[in-house]
C-alpha cells in the first residue's frame, strides 16, 4: 500500500469523454517527487511539440507533493502545469488553500486534464465517483459568484478551482482561483477556457497513511516549533503577511516604480503598516500555522466595501508604486476584480503601470483608453481599466493579451516593457538586485521571482550577505535556489516554510511520511529538483526557446536607475547566464548535455 | 428532536457553553485546520486526513461559522437521545460500539452539531478529549480553541 502518497492519478478526456484511474508508478514518485515533477513528466512525454497553448490537445495536471493533505506544516500546496498561453512555454503556477488536500482525500495524487468539452462543463470528483458535469449555469459568472453556487448546489466542504471571465474569455492574463487562493501566473485559466472547462470541484473522505506515524508526528512538531520561533513565519508574515518586506524593499531601492523608470516615488510610498490598517482578520492555508493571508476591507471613501483576502505584497506593488499609486483602497480593489475576473493581478498590474507610461508620453490618448485618463497614480482609472481588461472589451481586448503584445502594437513603444519571455516581470527591481536579473533571466515560465528569490541572500541573511550590487556568486545561488525551490514546488510544502526549514528537517518528513528512505537525504532531494529542473529546461528548448531568451529587457542595461539607493544601476546579465549554464552542466546554447542527462537519470535525449 | 439546530436558540446556547469545556473564539480561527488533522492522527493511528475528526470547522469566508465539537453540556440531548443506550458519560461521552447501530440519533440530536460521523464504519464520532491531551487545543497556532 501507498504511504503518503495516494498511489493513483485520475486522467479526464473532455474530448471523449473517458475517465481512467491509473496507478502511480513508483519509480516516478521516487524521482520526480510530485507536483511540478509529475506536471513535466506527464507534458515531456505526452505533449506534442508545437502544440497551441488553447488547443484541446493542451494537458492540463493538477499535481499534490507527498506532503500535500498530512499535517506538515503549511504543505496544503498544489501545482498546476500546463503550456502557457502567455509565454508559448512550460507553465507551472501554484497555489494553497484547501483543494490539494481534498484530491488527496479523494484517493488521486494527480489529475491530468486533456481534450476539450464542446460546451461548459463542471469536473464533478467525489471519491470514486468522477462526472463531467453540464454547466450551463456557472458560465459568465465571475470566480467569486462562481464559488458560491457550487458550494450552494453540492456543500460548503467541496472544494473549487474555477476560471471567470478571464479564463472563459482565454485572456493569456487569465488565473484559476481557488477560494481566494490564485493559481496567478502564465494564463492557466486560458487553457481551462479554452477546454471549456469552468470548473473543477472535488470531494474526498479519504485520508492518506503514514509509514512511521510517531518519527513523522515528531517531525511534524519539530517543523511547527520551528516556523512558529522565527521571526519571519512565526511573527513578521502573521502580522503583515507578505507585505513585510514594503519598506525594506523601498529603503534599498529594489521595489520598481513608475513602470522600471524610477525606484522612488515624490510621495511617501506605501509601507506595511498602512496596508496592515485594512486587515480585519487573518486567514491560512490548509494546514499552514503562519498565515501569511489577510481580509482587508475598506471602510470610507469611493472604494467602501471593497474587500479582498489580502492584499498582497505583490498586487501592492503592481497596483502601487508600479503605477505611481498610492491608494491601498483602490489596490483592494483592483486586486478584488483580478481575483473576481480570474486574472493575474502581477500582469495586469504591470500592465496597467505599462499604459500610464504610454498615456504620459502621448503614446496613447484618451480616444485609445475608452476615455480612461491613464496618468500616474490615476487609482480611479487604473481600477476601470482592470475592468476593461477582465471583461477584454473595446481597448482591453488589446490589453489583456500582456505587455510583449503591447509593445509590438502600440507605436513608439517597443523597449519601454518589463518582461521576460513574455510574462510580465513582479516587484524587484533586476538593476538594484543582480541576483534577480539572472533569476528573472533564467526562470522556465518567463519573469518570476518564485524560481530563485535572492533578496534574502543577498541581504537579509545577516551573518553573510552577498550584497545586491556585485555579479559575484549570484549564478551558483540561483542555480541552487531553483533546485530547491522546485524541489519545494514539488513536494506540496509552501515555500514560505521552506524559508525557513532546512532540507534536514523536510527530508525526514519525506520519509517518515512514505516510506522512501532516499528522501531522507538532503542531496537526493535536491538532485531531484535538478532533474525535475532539466526536464523543464528540454521541454521548454523543444518548444523552440532559445539562449538569447535567457535575458532581460535592454532598457534594464541602457537606462541606469535614476534615483534611490541604487541610484546609476544597470544590469547585463549575459556572462552571468554563460557562467549559470557552465555550473548547470550546459552547453554555451544552453542545452543540458548528454553527461548532465545521464547524471540526473533523465530518460531523455538531449534537445 | 432531529430538527434541533445551532442558532435556533442562540441565548440558550450561549448559556450552555459557558459550561463547556472548551473556549472558542471564531475570530482569531484562520481555517488552517489543524485541529482537524491533529484530532484525526490521535484517534486514527497512521492516517493523515481531516475526514475522521471529531471537530469541524464549517467555513463562511472570511469569517467562520461555526467550530463544532462536543462541549460537554449539561443537558447530554445524545446520551438521552440513544434508543441503544451506547452512549454514556465518563468525564466525556463514550461510545459502546457493540450497542451502536449507526443510527445517527445522537448527530442529529446535538443542538451543537458536536457529533461527526465517521466516513467508513459510519460510527458517530465525539470528543474524547484525546485522554485528556486535547490534541486540537495543543496543535492551534492562534489560541482559537483553548481549554476552559
Amino acid at each position: 500500500m501507498w504511504k503518503g502518497y495516494a498511489g493513483k492519478i485520475l486522467e479526464v478526456d473532455l474530448s471523449s469523454g473517458t475517465i481512467e484511474r491509473v496507478d502511480l508508478d513508483r519509480e516516478t514518485a521516487e524521482k520526480y517527487i510530485g507536483g511540478k515533477g509529475f506536471g513535466v513528466h506527464t507534458l515531456f512525454h505526452r505533449l506534442p511539440a508545437g502544440t497551441d497553448p488553447l488547443a484541446p490537445d493542451n494537458i492540463l495536471v493538477f499535481a499534490t507533493g507527498p506532503l500535500t493533505g498530512s499535517a506538515a506544516p503549511a504543505s496544503g500546496r498544489l501545482e498546476l502545469c500546463t503550456k502557457s498561453p502567455a509565454t508559448g512555454l512550460w507553465l507551472d503556477s501554484n497555489a494553497g488553500g484547501s483543494f490539494g488536500p481534498e484530491l488527496k482525500y479523494a484517493g488521486y495524487d494527480a489529475l491530468i486534464i486533456s481534450g476539450a468539452a464542446e460546451s461548459p462543463v463542471v469536473l464533478l470528483v467525489e471519491d470514486d465517483r468522477v462526472t463531467i458535469v453540464e454547466a450551463d449555469a456557472y458560465w459568465g459568472l465571475d470566480t467569486i459568484a462562481t464559488h458560491k453556487k457550487i458550494k450552494d448546489d453540492y456543500s460548503v466542504d467541496h472544494r473549487v478551482a474555477c476560471i471567470g471571465q478571464g479564463g472563459e474569455l482565454l485572456s493569456p492574463l487569465a488565473s484559476v482561483q481557488t477560494e481566494y487562493r490564485s493559481f496567478g501566473r502564465g494564463g492557466a485559466g486560458a487553457v481551462m477556457g479554452s477546454k471549456k472547462l469552468k470548473a473543477v470541484v472535488v470531494s474526498g473522505s479519504g485520508g492518506i497513511h503514514t509509514a512511521d506515524g510517531d518519527e513523522f508526528s515528531r517531525m511534524v512538531r519539530e517543523s511547527t516549533n520551528e516556523l512558529a520561533n522565527s521571526p519571519d513565519t512565526g511573527a513578521a508574515k502573521p502580522e503583515f503577511g507578505t507585505n513585510v518586506i514594503l519598506s525594506l524593499m523601498d529603503h534599498t531601492g529594489i521595489h520598481p516604480t513608475m513602470n522600471f523608470h524610477r525606484s522612488t516615488l515624490d510621495e511617501r510610498p506605501i509601507d506595511e503598516h498602512d496596508v496592515k490598517s485594512y486587515f480585519k482578520r487573518q486567514r491560512a492555508c490548509f494546514s499552514c500555522t503562519i498565515r501569511c493571508s489577510k481580509v482587508a476591507r475598506v471602510e470610507e471613501g469611493r472604494f467602501k466595501d471593497a474587500y479582498t483576502e489580502g492584499p498582497e505584497y505583490e498586487t501592492v506593488w503592481s497596483f502601487g508604486a508600479h503605477c505611481g499609486n498610492t491608494d491601498v483602497a483602490a489596490i483592494i480593489e483592483a486586486e478584488h476584480l483580478c481575483d473576481a475576473y480570474g486574472l493575474d493581478g502581477i500582469s495586469v498590474g504591470n500592465v496597467v503601470g505599462f499604459l500610464m507610461d504610454c498615456y504620459e508620453r502621448g503614446l496613447l490618448t484618451e480616444a485609445d483608453t475608452g476615455g480612461l485618463e491613464l496618468t500616474w497614480g490615476n487609482g480611479v482609472a487604473m481600477v476601470e481599466a482592470v475592468k476593461l481588461i477582465g471583461e477584454r472589451s473595446g481597448p482591453g481586448l488589446e490589453w489583456s493579451k500582456g505587455v510583449r503584445h503591447l509593445e509590438e502594437c502600440i507605436e513608439g513603444a517597443r523597449g519601454l516593457g518589463a518582461q521576460v519571455k513574455g510574462l510580465e516581470l513582479p516587484a524587484y527591481d533586476p538593476r538594484a538586485s543582480k541576483g534577480m536579473a539572472l533569476a528573472y533571466a533564467t526562470s522556465d515560465r518567463g519573469g518570476c521571482h518564485l524560481r530563485s528569490w535572492t533578496i534574502g541572500e543577498e541581504i537579509m541573511n545577516m551573518a553573510n550577505p552577498l550584497g545586491l550590487h556585485t555579479t559575484e556568486f549570484k549564478p551558483e545561488l540561483v542555480k541552487n535556489q531553483q533546485d530547491l525551490f522546485c524541489l519545494v514546488n514539488c513536494s506540496g510544502l509552501c515555500l514560505f516554510a521552506a524559508f525557513t526549514l532546512s532540507l534536514e528537517q523536510i527530508g525526514p518528513l519525506f520519509a517518515s511520511l512514505t516510506g522512501i528512505d532516499s528522501f531522507n537525504e538532503a542531496e537526493n532531494l535536491l538532485e531531484a529538483g535538478e532533474r525535475v529542473n532539466n526536464l523543464v529546461r528540454l521541454f521548454n528548448l523543444r518548444e523552440g526557446m532559445t539562449a538569447e531568451q535567457d535575458s532581460l529587457p535592454d532598457r534594464f542595461n541602457s537606462e541606469p536607475l535614476p534615483d534611490g539607493p541604487r541610484q546609476g544601476a544597470t544590469v547585463e546579465v549575459g556572462e552571468m547566464v554563460q557562467t549559470y549554464y557552465k555550473i548547470r552542466g550546459w552547453t554555451e546554447d544552453g542545452k543540458p548535455t548528454r553527461e548532465v542527462l545521464d547524471r540526473l537519470d533523465i530518460a531523455a535525449e538531449p534537445v | 428532536m432531529s430538527e434541533v439546530r445551532v442558532g435556533m436558540n442562540l441565548e440558550a446556547n450561549l448559556k450552555q457553553r459557558e459550561r463547556t469545556m472548551f473556549k472558542i473564539r471564531k475570530s482569531t480561527c484562520t481555517y488552517c485546520r489543524l485541529c482537524m488533522l491533529a484530532c484525526t492522527a490521535a484517534h486514527e493511528p497512521g492516517v493523515q486526513s481531516v475526514k475522521m475528526a471529531r471537530i469541524h470547522i464549517e467555513d463562511d469566508w472570511p469569517e467562520v461559522r461555526g467550530v463544532e465539537v462536543c462541549v460537554a453540556c449539561k443537558e447530554q440531548h445524545c446520551i438521552h437521545t440513544c434508543p441503544e443506550e451506547a452512549l454514556s458519560w465518563d468525564g466525556h461521552v463514550v461510545l459502546d460500539q457493540e450497542k451502536c447501530t449507526q443510527c445517527h440519533e445522537c448527530v442529529d440530536a446535538c443542538p451543537f452539531r458536536g457529533i461527526m460521523v465517521h466516513p467508513v464504519t459510519e460510527y458517530p464520532l465525539v470528543c474524547d478529549t484525546c485522554d485528556g491531551r486535547f490534541s486540537c487545543v495543543n496543535i492551534c497556532p492562534t489560541g482559537a480553541i483553548t481549554r476552559r
